[in-house]
């Protein structure tokens, strides 16, 4: 085996010293904090062993929040799919009308989620709200939108999945475009079109571009914080908080840092755990694997 | 090969330890310019257009002028929250402003990172109110306030001039209960809450006012009372029941909190008076005005009062000696008073005037005529520190009615005691 350059190997450097300094560092800290009840600022920290883990196992809001996260994530993730895939079989063909209606969706990925969620905010909320003036139009009273908790939620996956749905779409257009026209037009010889097309030539092809839109939105929507910040942070109560808003509320808020690190550490668990699990459920299934 | 791995580990390392060292630098982050010269951060929670960030720019300004070997840099907030968890980020770090807004927090959160200033020759002036706040046991004043927050419930004087009520008849809470009533028939939210961050402002106000003077005694030593925390969940729960509270009340802040007291759509609020202040702005003609907190229990009212705008200096600051020198400057009458008309509230000093100000005429009848007992902020005496957001959702959850009162007193029963150990163990 031929060995690689020294210098070739030197380029390696500056983004292994990135991740040393801004991942693996500070999670080998959280990791060190959640066996702590350290309050975020003091200067002690005292060593309390794993009773934050064990804390995390029977505190409910924890257990709900949880349950709130793989609603984002899975939630987020399917209404991506379904409006990337859709939006970019219809906007493959390159003419002129396509690519500024691509250039529009793909747009709001590129705002900050802050923004777009004060923006709906402005949408959803109670006075003056765009969709309540919509509502008072039809004589019909206001609706609190944001306080029922399964509304909000829904709203909080909408949102995510209409300001992304841009790079699922982009990621459907490469994979698209990158399917030989051979195939389409040997299919279309043999008297195969539409629906039949789609389901043996462009769904079995576009499994790479699927496996890598899935796990980015899945991974995204783990994470979301953003947007239940600023449309219900995390309201009413507990009832829409993601684990990452409320590692944030009990680390600053709550003054609770070890008890923060140690959701960190199991957030952490979990994407890692649900990511594997995905990506080899879709190796397994590739049609295109040997 | 292995000589590869070997720079790049040496790389790693060495730029590890020259950002971590970066991080974890002590002492203050004033940089320090030529031979003699300081340069001052003064962080702060205020605004960027704020009347308060006017007045302190304009006083730091002219102390530059006087002290041409010192320069200011004032750091402006982006909202309490974002600049209380920016606070924590940099006391962590050992990186502390060489000032700081304590908002409250000078003696139970930040006392142990400042310099103590009761023998500062402006620290005999401090406000009497402002006492069992400010100074700590041991006799330590943490920091310099320039305003007094002095707290009731707030209202728009002319939504209720015009339902026919006399806001100073509100002695009790059966008589709050009748002029709400009376309100809601007229189509007005009589209590306004922002319920995504405002709801254990309304708590704080309530809670004193639930307890008697032997439970305040246990919960002060460690000890949750829940029969009589539960008194303030039930009173909020039976204004949600009655429908006194707004509708939109999970999705309204202190922005709108502001925005429906200056357009007559709510009656009363509670909270802090800068409400008044995002009300006056909107709506400059609407009158506005507040009254003391009835107690639960029996006839007496109170008004709450604490630290609100106040600086405190770094103990490990490079720079102390300058820092305490822009403080005494900022303690000077004119400064004082500047401050405190920005906030529209009374001095932290007693050598300060008085100004006129939006809520002036009730601070005149209830503070000056009818000397109203203060009590401080709830939570800042006491529920351990950390309790504020716990306190919100207590509050939340049962004006959502996901929560019975009992259960979330228990749920906050739980955080007191988990937070209480918490701090006991760091002391």
């Amino acid at each position: 085996m031929r060995s690689v350059p020294l210098r070739a190997n030197l380029l390696y450097v500056p983004a292994l010293i990135i991740f040393a300094i801004f991942i693996a560092y500070p999670l080998i800290r959280g990791f060190g904090i959640s066996f702590t009840s350290w309050d975020g600022f003091s200067p002690q920290k005292h060593f309390i062993g794993v009773d934050n883990y064990l804390r995390l196992f029977t505190d409910s809001t924890f257990g709900h929040v949880v349950l709130n996260t793989f609603i984002y994530g899975v939630g987020s993730t399917v209404l991506q799919q379904v409006f990337g895939l859709g939006l970019a079989l219809i906007l493959r063909k390159p003419t002129r009308r396509s690519g500024i209606l691509r250039a529009i969706i793909y747009l709001p990925a590129l705002v900050s989620p802050v923004i777009m969620g004060t923006m709906y905010y402005l949408l959803f909320q109670y006075n003056d709200g765009a969709l309540n003036d919509l509502v008072g139009l039809f004589g019909a009273d206001k609706v609190a939108w944001l306080n029922n908790a399964t509304v909000a939620i829904i709203i909080i996956v909408l949102v995510n999945s209409l300001q992304f749905m841009g790079i699922s779409m982009v990621i459907y257009l490469a994979g698209l475009h990158s399917i030989p026209a051979m195939y389409y037009e040997a299919s279309t010889l043999d008297g195969a079109a539409g629906w039949k097309q789609f389901l043996h030539i462009t769904a079995p092809l576009l499994w790479p571009a699927f496996t890598a839109s899935v796990v980015l939105n899945l991974i995204n929507g783990l994470k979301l914080f953003d947007v239940i910040t600023v449309l219900t942070a995390g309201g009413p109560g507990y009832s829409t908080n993601s684990v990452s808003t409320l590692i944030s509320i009990t680390y600053f808020d709550s003054q609770n840092a070890g008890y923060a690190a140690s959701m960190g550490v199991v957030l952490f668990a979990i994407i890692v755990v649900f990511a594997l699990i995905v990506n080899s459920s879709f190796s397994r299934l590739n049609p295109e694997a040997d | 090969m292995k000589k590869v791995w070997l720079i790049s580990a040496a790389a790693i390392v060495a730029s590890s330890t020259l950002a971590l060292g970066g991080c974890s630098s002590g002492g203050s982050g004033g940089a320090s310019g030529g031979s003699g010269h300081a340069t001052i951060e003064v962080e702060t929670d205020m605004g960027s257009g704020t009347p308060e960030l006017k007045a302190l720019t304009s006083i730091a300004k002219e102390f530059e002028s006087t002290h041409k070997n010192i320069t200011l840099k004032l750091v402006p907030g982006t909202g309490e929250t974002n600049y209380e968890a920016a606070i924590k980020v940099r006391l962590a770090a050992h990186n502390p402003p060489d000032i700081w807004m304590t908002h409250g927090w000078s003696v139970l959160r930040y006392g142990q990172f400042l310099a103590p200033l009761q023998d500062e020759s402006w620290a005999k002036n401090l406000n009497p109110a402002l006492k069992p706040a400010m100074v700590d046991e041991k006799g330590n004043l943490f920091a310099l306030p320039t305003d007094i927050d002095v707290s009731g419930i707030m209202y728009n004087a002319d939504v209720l001039k015009e339902a026919g009520i006399d806001p100073a008849s509100i002695t009790s809470w059966s008589a709050f209960d009748a002029a709400c009533a009376k309100l809601k028939a007229e189509g007005i939210s009589p209590l306004y809450v922002g319920g995504k961050s405002m709801a254990a402002a309304v708590a704080d106000r309530l809670l004193p006012g639930g307890f008697s003077d032997s439970a305040l005694k246990k919960m002060k030593s460690g000890t949750f009372v829940a029969k009589d925390f539960a008194k303030t969940l039930k009173l909020i729960a039976n204004w949600k029941q009655a429908g006194y509270l707004n509708p939109d009340y999970s999705s309204a802040n202190q922005t709108t909190m502001g925005d429906a007291l200056a357009r007559g759509q709510a009656a009363f609020e509670m909270g802090p008076t800068s409400i008044v202040n995002t009300a006056h702005s909107t709506n400059p003609k609407a009158q506005f005005g507040f009254i003391p907190i009835p107690s639960i229990d029996d006839n007496d009212t109170f008004l709450v009062a604490g630290e609100r705008t106040a600086f405190g200096a770094s103990k490990t600051g490079k720079h102390l000696a300058q820092a305490k020198e822009f403080l005494t400057f900022l303690a000077q009458p004119a400064n004082e008073t500047a401050m405190s008309a920005a906030t529209a509230s009374a001095p932290g000093l007693t050598n300060a005037k008085e100004t006129k100000g939006i809520l002036s005429s009730s601070f005149a009848t209830y503070v000056t005529e009818k000397s109203t007992p203060s009590v401080p902020y709830f939570d800042r005496v006491y529920l351990p520190d950390g309790a504020w957001v716990p306190l919100g959702n207590a509050i939340d959850s049962v004006i959502t009615g996901q929560s019975s009162v009992d259960a979330a007193t228990q749920m906050m029963q739980q955080t007191y005691e988990s937070l209480s150990a918490q701090a006991k163990a760091n002391s």
